[in-house]
């Protein structure tokens, strides 16, 4: 793969849904793909599978951003709240959904069950075993089932 | 169906334990994203939920699109010149110096020589400048040319025509090799001339 091919839309799409989600901002999601794309252009590209070793840096920006972010919304707790979703339309209830989830359960439910990734590639993108790759899917899968249950419920009694 | 119902009662149960296989996920993403809404029971509502919404946010694009970094141009050129031109100024340095170098006569050296009899070449003092040194080395070379050769022993006993020494210290016994070692003596020492007035330059 040339370094121009990093520049698809497809890649830099996929890139940046992975950072919002993580995120749960858009507009921080661009930032961070912009870096970590202006980064691999201007160093030497030597590895097999550049798609994987992007999806590795965005996510390593975003746990730095979080974590800075963190400092902050410590001593601003109501930053800190998901932000609330008025909609019941399918996409609004998953992303609300998702922002219910610690930060390593996002990236797996968002790697496997949005982009596709299989659980061998999301085992070595995330420095994981498969079994406990499998474990956090399964807990978060339920955790969203559970949020979109209340979610509909709440909706269809008001 | 029932038999599709049941089917996707047991890949859904397996999906939220992280066990489905990838053909019973891909068959859950059919089944949800084809069956009308009100065809699903009601404790599979959720998870339809999930699977649209699922596919629905993997076909989301950033709003903004990214363009590669364009090469500078410019500076690439400009780089270019300067190598070109450093290049160029270098090489009419030493064209125009070149003559100079080589016509100016060396300073005298005066205490410093190679001794070229010894095992290892390192400078030694000298009271001979090198001009003398040149005469000497013509000299033997004629009294090799005409056959005027003093007579050595030799470090086993024998008597030999010893024409001189070569870098280890063993004496020539043969007049062509002492002719050659001599005229390589003489253009060493030119070598050695402009070295030493490269340096002073």
């Amino acid at each position: 793969m040339e370094k121009k091919d990093l520049f698809t839309s497809e890649i830099i799409d996929r890139l940046w849904r992975f950072a919002r989600t993580i995120l749960r901002s858009g507009e921080d999601a661009e930032d961070i793909v912009q870096d970590t794309l202006a980064k691999a252009w201007a160093n030497p590209f030597t590895m097999n599978s550049p798609e994987a070793y992007l999806m590795r840096s965005v996510r390593n920006a975003c746990i730095d951003q979080l974590r800075t972010k963190k400092e902050f919304t410590d001593e601003f707790p109501e930053i800190a709240e998901p932000g609330f979703v008025d909609g019941l339309n399918d996409k609004d209830l998953v992303y609300n959904a998702l922002s219910h989830l610690s930060e390593q359960q996002r990236m797996i439910v968002h790697l496997k069950d949005i982009e596709g990734y299989p659980i061998s590639e999301i085992s070595q993108m995330m420095g994981l075993q498969e079994n406990h790759i499998r474990t956090i899917l399964s807990r978060a899968r339920k955790a969203m089932r559970e949020n979109i249950e209340t979610e509909l419920n709440y909706g269809n009694r008001h | 169906m029932e038999t599709d119902i049941e089917k996707v009662k047991h890949c859904v149960s397996l999906w939220l334990e992280g066990e489905s296989t990838d053909q019973q996920e891909q068959f859950l993403k059919d089944y949800f994203s084809k069956v009308s809404p009100e065809e699903i029971p009601e404790e599979l509502k959720s998870v339809a939920a999930l699977f649209r919404g699922n596919a629905a946010l993997g076909t989301e694009r950033m709003p903004h699109t990214i363009v590669p970094p364009q090469r500078n141009s410019n500076r690439r050129l400009w780089w270019m010149l300067s190598s070109i031109a450093a290049v160029a100024l270098v090489a009419l340095l030493f064209v125009t110096q070149k003559d100079k170098l080589l016509n100016e006569q060396a300073p005298a050296t005066d205490n410093v020589t190679f001794a070229y009899n010894k095992k290892t070449v390192v400078p030694t003092e000298s009271s001979q400048n090198e001009s003398q040194m040149t005469e000497q080395i013509a000299e033997k070379s004629e009294a090799i040319s005409q056959g005027r050769t003093k007579k050595e022993s030799t470090h086993v006993g024998k008597s030999a025509e010893i024409y001189g020494y070569d870098y280890d210290g063993k004496p020539i016994t043969n007049e062509k090799e002492a002719m050659e070692s001599v005229e390589c003596l003489s253009y060493l020492d030119v070598f050695n001339e402009n070295i030493s007035t490269l340096l002073d330059f």
